[in-house]
């Protein structure tokens, strides 16, 4: 049988036989079961990797800086900055700010805006536009994906467009005003706002860098200004931890113990919570391993609810003149269509179910910086798990029956 | 005299069951000519069976030679066989061993597709008109569980014909079909050996001494002529 042929007398023997549906469903059920776990679990595993990556409080050292009360740029900052793998030192107050903007305050818009410490060690990677000096003001780098509010579901959970193109608001100003805090008599008031301008000067990728998109990169002196003309006053006794940022988490513990030698308490911010990941794995394993037992349960079922067919069917082609391995042939070609229609229309199945995913949640993922990206992989695993074990275990039982003797097979009753 | 297809020399079969040797053959010499309707005869246990599966390659014999065409085919191997099988023999079954998940030319079609040169609009073709010639023009395009126990036979009959063999095994083609049926079967293998086919047919049934040019009856392995 040439192979036109014997894809056609497979397709027919497949689609006339009801056992072979439940067969198919089965493997689609799998094969779906399967992408959406793979595919569940790289992404997890990617995120978390990504916001290792991107996450500045992953590199950063937080040091008391005790006893220092006069020129803490001579005393504290330089020679800290002069540590190998140190990239910037600054006061952990002007780190990040939260603060709303009247200009954005539209539509759906509450105006809310995070404004972060902008130098060059803590810039996204890729900036469109300008970016701008540490000593700099009046300036930010804000998000391409611009949306300046407050987790608000209704909104970011739907396929309305919510962001404002960033691009286009490059040279653009605009205006935030932070709420001033004052004592009086020992309650604290508000007591008007304080205005402040910025210009946006470029913008930066926040799938990237995994920024809400309500961030605007400022200098640390801008954030300072804010900070000192809206929050209370402290005792000059009170001190504030710095915030020392490393190149690489792993040189968090070498800086630290030459922060500590200097005389200064060091302790790193953050510590890594991997117990999600691992459990993730563990659990995708123990799926992977039930589906795969599953799978071998089904096969066997098959085969064996099969036999019969299958011995008469082989015994005949025998009897007729087909040769051993073009029966292999045949059948195999026959298992290799019933397990590629399901998987098949199992992918076509999941492409749904992910566009649908990607139409709901295309802003929630834009609003977290993840971007939904198709995994080749998991189509590969999935591939592999539903076809291989099949496909030898179907060799093996075929080779069986080919071997016995025509006469047997024909005549095989129940 | 025919030319000789088959001659058989010495053919002994032995079966072990419980560690005993059973004959089913013993012995045996005989020939088989073309454009001849031979028929075997015996007893239930006698060894037709057995005889016609061994001349058919589908059953190995225990000693004895083998001529094909003047051509010892007795240590061939099994893809040699298969292609012998599929050049110079049709088969037929009691049951008519036709696929239930094929339609009658479909079933004929089979064989056909053996040859990979074979192409599919061909060969279906051709099982049609066979299956025309057999008088099965309305039950072509049926499936088998669709067809009376005679027509399934035809069909098988067809499908026996599909490469134009030379030789048509048939082993009690008509054990479950009625007197009726059968002399129809009987009729159209009688007129495949007319046209030239050597057809080796088994049967218990005495009606099949009116077609045959050769009867020979097996006893205990072996013949009686
Ligand atoms: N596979 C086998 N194993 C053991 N003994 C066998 C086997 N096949 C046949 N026999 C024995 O060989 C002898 C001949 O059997 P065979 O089937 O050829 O008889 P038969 O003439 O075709 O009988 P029936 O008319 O019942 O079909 C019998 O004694 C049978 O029991
Ligand atoms: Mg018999």
């Amino acid at each position: 049988m040439n192979f036109v042929n014997a894809m056609k007398y497979a397709t027919i023997k497949i689609f006339r036989n009801h056992k072979n549906f439940y067969f198919m469903l089965v493997i689609g059920i799998f094969s779906l079961i399967l992408l959406m776990i793979f595919t569940y679990q790289k992404y997890m595993t990617d995120i978390h990797e990504k916001y290792l990556n991107t996450q500045l409080f992953y590199r950063e050292i937080s040091v008391m800086p005790s006893d220092i009360t006069s020129d803490v740029d001579a005393l504290f900052y330089e020679p800290i900055r002069s540590i190998p793998h140190v990239l910037d030192i600054y006061d952990s107050r002007y780190g990040i700010f939260y603060t709303e903007s009247p200009t954005f305050k539209e539509k759906i818009y509450d105006g809310v805006i995070t404004l972060k410490y902008g130098s060059n060690a803590t810039f996204p990677k890729i900036v469109e536009g300008n970016i701008f000096e540490s000593n700099a003001t009046g300036v930010a780098i804000c998000s391409k994906n611009f949306y300046p509010s407050s987790y608000n579901t209704k909104d970011i959970i739907g396929s309305n467009d919510i962001f404002l193109d960033g691009e286009e608001l490059i040279g653009k100003t605009f205006k935030t005003e932070s709420k001033i805090y004052k004592r009086v008599d020992g309650d604290i008031i508000e007591n008007g706002k304080y205005l402040k301008e910025f210009k946006i000067i470029g913008v930066f990728d926040n799938t990237v860098s995994m920024d809400t998109p309500n961030t605007c990169y400022v200098s640390g002196g801008d954030i300072e200004d804010i900070y000192k003309h809206t929050m209370l006053e402290v005792n000059s006794d009170v001190y504030f931890p710095y915030t020392v940022l490393v190149d690489d988490k792993n040189n968090l513990g070498e800086v630290g113990n030459a922060i500590n030698t200097m005389g200064y308490q060091a302790d790193v911010t953050s510590i890594i919570d991997t117990e999600y990941i691992s459990k993730l794995r563990i659990i995708s394993i123990v799926i992977i391993i039930i589906a795969i037992i599953s799978l071998l349960v089904t096969i066997f079922v098959y085969l064996k609810k099969n036999a019969l067919d299958n011995s008469q069917e082989i015994g005949l082609l025998k009897a007729i003149g087909y040769k051993k391995w073009d029966i292999i042939k045949i059948n195999m070609a026959k298992m290799i269509e019933m397990i590629l229609i399901p998987y098949l229309l199992s992918i076509f199945i999941f492409e749904i179910i992910f566009f649908l995913i990607e139409l709901l949640f295309k802003n929630y993922f834009l609003y977290y910086g993840y971007s939904l990206n198709h995994l080749i992989d998991a189509y590969f695993y999935t591939l592999e798990i539903i076809f291989i074990l099949p496909i030898i275990i179907n060799f093996i039982f075929i080779v069986k029956l080919t071997k016995k003797k025509t006469i047997v097979l024909i005549k095989e009753v129940i | 005299m025919n030319k000789i297809l088959i001659y058989i020399k010495g053919l002994t079969k032995k079966y072990q069951r419980n560690k005993e040797d059973i004959v089913a053959l013993d012995n045996i010499n005989i020939k088989f000519e073309i454009g001849k309707f031979y028929a075997v005869m015996g007893h239930s246990g006698s060894g037709k069976s057995t005889l016609i599966n061994i001349i058919g390659l589908i059953e190995t014999a225990t000693s004895g030679e083998y001529y094909l065409n003047g051509k010892n085919i007795s240590d061939f191997n099994e893809n040699e066989k298969a292609n012998i099988r599929a050049k110079y023999f049709g088969f037929i079954f009691q049951d008519y061993n036709l696929d239930p998940n094929l339609k009658a030319y479909e079933n004929v079609m089979l064989p056909m597709l053996i040859d990979k040169k074979v192409k599919n609009k061909d060969a279906k073709e051709k099982a049609i008109k066979l299956l025309v010639s057999l008088d099965l023009t309305h039950r072509i395009n049926h499936y088998p569980k669709e067809l009376s126990g005679g027509e399934q036979q035809r069909v098988a009959i067809a499908r026996a014909l599909a490469n134009n063999p030379e030789i048509i095994l048939a082993d009690e083609p008509t054990g479950n079909l009625d007197k009726k049926n059968e002399q129809k079967i009987f009729s159209d293998l009688k007129k495949l050996s007319e046209s030239g086919k050597c057809v080796i047919v088994v049967s218990h049934s005495l009606e099949i001494k009116e077609y045959a040019d050769v009867i020979f009856t097996l006893e205990d392995g072996t013949i009686r002529w």
